[in-house]
């Protein structure tokens, strides 16, 4: 399914509460993209260069049952951690769903 | 130093339960949670003092380290928090807006206040928060390989998960995701019965057997859809945890008949009766994923972290009903234990250390991990406050204490080095006669100042335990519960079997009544010589003039106040409470010699109740 197909679907479920969810959604996005505008420079950066750590927010379907678990991770200060790690374990193909956001959060100082 | 073979530090810290513990050449120097130098109850702040005492315990600066090891993934957990948020807009907008500019501005920088906090520029690890569970309760474990399985509220994304570990390394399979969490169920249900999430939940343990499990099919027909494999689903319409400020909703309170109990009102039999409830449906839980972790790793013995695994009621079916031969607990097996877990993780698996076994003695030492005080220090105190004490030498000083406890006297118990976890080991304890009737209302309203309902438990001599208990191994971190043997129980009578709910307390039902609860059972420690050789020879001592190898034993504190930490702490709660004498190291001291105690201010509020 993908971004229009939820959207459509979803509102034609409930619209005011698809009207306000996403509203307040991209209200919160932006609080936290000026957020992060509050440090000017981090570890050194500027924060646009800085923004190599991404969140990858998905309207994730809920996982149910013993899932497998990502592989042992263990990781550094600094170090990129991987995609599958971001996600916690899930894969973005496991996401039916269609929409992602990505969210800047400034590297760890 | 600061080479692969250096000290590691472990923390955890900003949720709750913030603690230290630090780990050098394979052995556990040092852990301590930071409520116990704070006095602040579950304190969930930078565990500065816990960080320092470990660094002192172990002779170094944070320059010395080889590394500081973080006990979950803030960026990951912050992922979840997002995505709740998002999954349950515009609900949960107040929530976010509370949570949201915290996280944004502190939380995330969690590496920036690690090194300001440590003065610490060396690499900090991070490890996700069940594997810390599961390294705390692997590696220090008597078990060469075993199987794991972790259980609480939840940590990044998972709320659950089971593996093994072999050697000196850990993998974990499978996991249970957010927002199906058996820790939270259970947290719910001690919203519900009117006490404090986080840490109430033993009182829900404790109120249990006073009930019916008479809404156990609505549990299992409208909350919970649990499977074979003890995975589940939780029913989210009838909790408000995602989005709200409460455990549970509206729709909970029409399903259960009412809303919550209020905090600090009477209990009444439906609290009873929901509490014995939800018990039984966690300690289902509990039996089905450890008979699926069984059928995943083919492993005989189990290993068990996470708050889940505090309810030693659970515990118990578990190793008795369960398909495992053997069960290790991690006593510190909430939060805290997560800085235990991280620092082994950091040593076996990023520094790949070798890890050794001595079969049958695990590597806790006890659990005696935190500060201890030298002769001179205390008496320093005793004199800086006046206090009237004797010095006695250790064999006197064993008979003296053993013989006050013979005569129903309460003694508080301040020797060695304070325990890591929420149970008191015989290290910080308040100690009594197990064989009055009366030691179990008279310790929980006069000396604890807490509701008449709990139950305490009984430290006995590990070789004599089979005779009092139904269990036939060690129980050294009382997270085990065993029915007190047969031949010992006192029937009920009639007119007892026609009581129900609170007026079944202090009906005696064995022959230490004090630490006998009222379905029979008892929250057992067992006592080595060659791990507690004071408290043992204490016991020894009790037990020569009694016949009797058992003493009640609680915690040194009153209600919502951490355990006593220093001499000053344990001084101070003597003072303030009905204890009879107080043995700090070889002082002892006898509250009717003390000079008269003065506060200026209300001293019981002091402490929030918990």
């Amino acid at each position: 399914m993908n971004l229009a197909t939820h959207l459509l679907w979803d509102g034609f479920r409930n619209p005011s509460r698809t009207l306000l969810r996403h509203a307040t959604f991209v209200k919160s996005i932006r609080k936290g993209v000026l957020a992060a505008s509050q440090f000017p420079e981090v570890g050194g950066q500027p924060v646009c260069q800085a923004l190599d750590e991404v969140f990858v927010l998905h309207a994730r379907p809920r996982r149910e049952g013993w899932v497998p678990k990502s592989p042992k991770s263990m990781t550094a200060a600094g170090d990129k951690p991987a995609a599958t790690e971001m996600l916690g374990g899930a894969v973005a193909s496991e996401n039916p769903v269609g929409y992602r956001i990505l969210l800047g959060i400034p590297r760890r100082a | 130093m600061n080479d692969k073979q250096g000290p590691v530090l472990g923390i955890s810290a900003f949720y709750h339960d913030s603690a230290a513990a630090i780990v050098r050449d394979s052995e556990i120097v040092a852990a301590a949670s930071e409520e116990r130098f704070t006095r602040k109850k579950g304190d969930a702040s930078f565990p500065a003092h816990a960080v320092a005492y470990c660094l002192k315990e172990a002779g170094i600066a944070a320059k010395d380290l080889a590394c500081v090891g973080f006990y979950d993934k803030p960026l990951l957990k912050f992922e979840r928090i997002l995505e709740t948020y998002v999954g349950t807009a515009p609900k949960g907008f107040r929530q976010f807006l509370m949570a949201g500019p915290l996280w944004i501005k502190e939380k995330l920088f969690t590496d920036r206040q690690l090194r300001d906090a440590l003065g610490y520029e060396g690499d900090i690890l991070y490890a996700e928060h069940h594997e810390s569970h599961a390294a705390s309760a692997f590696f220090p474990s008597p078990f060469e390989e075993a199987a794991i399985l972790t259980m609480d509220g939840v940590g990044e994304w998972a709320t659950a998960s089971y593996g093994a570990g072999r050697g000196n390394d850990i993998e974990l399979l499978k996991e249970l995701f957010w927002p199906d969490s058996l820790g939270l169920l259970y947290s719910a249900f001690t919203y519900y019965t009117g006490f404090k999430v986080n840490s109430g939940e033993y009182k829900v343990m404790g109120l249990a057997p006073y009930g019916e499990p008479k809404y156990v099919n609505l549990i299992y027909d409208h909350l919970i859809d649990l499977k074979e494999d003890g995975s589940f689903r939780l029913n989210q319409e009838y909790f408000d945890y995602l989005s709200g400020f409460t455990m549970t909703n509206g729709r909970f309170e029409k399903l259960f008949g009412g809303p919550p109990r209020v905090a600090e009102t009477n209990l009444t039999q439906r609290e009873m009766d929901l509490a014995r409830s939800v018990q039984d449906v966690c300690e289902e839980v509990m039996l089905r994923m450890a008979r699926t972790v069984h059928k995943a790793t083919g492993l005989e013995n189990l290993c068990l972290a996470g708050g889940v695994a505090l309810n030693c009621v659970g515990n118990g079916r578990l190793l008795r009903e369960g398909p495992f031969k053997r069960l290790w607990i991690q006593p510190a097996a909430g939060d805290a234990g997560g800085a235990l877990g991280v620092a082994q993780l950091a040593w076996h698996r990023h520094f790949k250390q070798p890890r050794t076994v001595t079969p049958g003695k695990d590597k806790m030492r006890g659990a005696y991990l935190g500060p201890g005080f030298s002769e001179t220090e205390t008496e320093g105190f005793l004199k800086a406050v006046g206090a009237a004490y004797h010095r006695l030498e250790r064999q006197p000083l064993l008979e003296a204490t053993a013989r006050l406890l013979a005569d129903e006297k309460i003694v508080g118990w301040f020797n060695g080095r304070m325990e890591f976890g929420p149970r008191a080991l015989g290290s910080r304890s308040i100690l009594g006669d197990p064989r009055s009737p009366r030691m179990q209302a008279q310790m929980n309203i006069k000396i604890k100042f807490r509701e008449g309902f709990r139950p305490f438990a009984p430290s006995v001599l590990r070789e004599r335990a089979g005779d009092y208990f139904e269990m036939d191994c060690e129980s050294p971190y009382m997270l085990l519960v065993a029915p007190v043997k047969k031949a010992r129980q006192i029937p009920m009578t009639v007119e007892q079997r026609r009581l129900w709910g609170l007026d079944l307390l202090n009906q005696p039902r064995s022959d230490i009544p004090a630490v006998t609860h009222i379905d029979y059972s008892a929250r057992v420690q067992t006592v080595s010589r060659d791990v507690n050789p004071d408290y043992y020879d204490l016991i020894r001592e009790f037990e020569k003039l009694t016949g009797c190898p058992v003493v009640v034993n609680t915690s040194f504190n009153v209600r919502g106040e951490p355990i006593v930490c220093t001499p000053k702490d344990a001084h101070t709660c003597f003072m303030r409470t009905h204890i009879d004498a107080l043995v700090l190291g070889p002082f002892l001291l006898h509250k009717m010699e003390q000079p008269a105690w003065k506060e200026t201010q209300n001293w019981k509020q002091e402490f929030q109740l918990d």
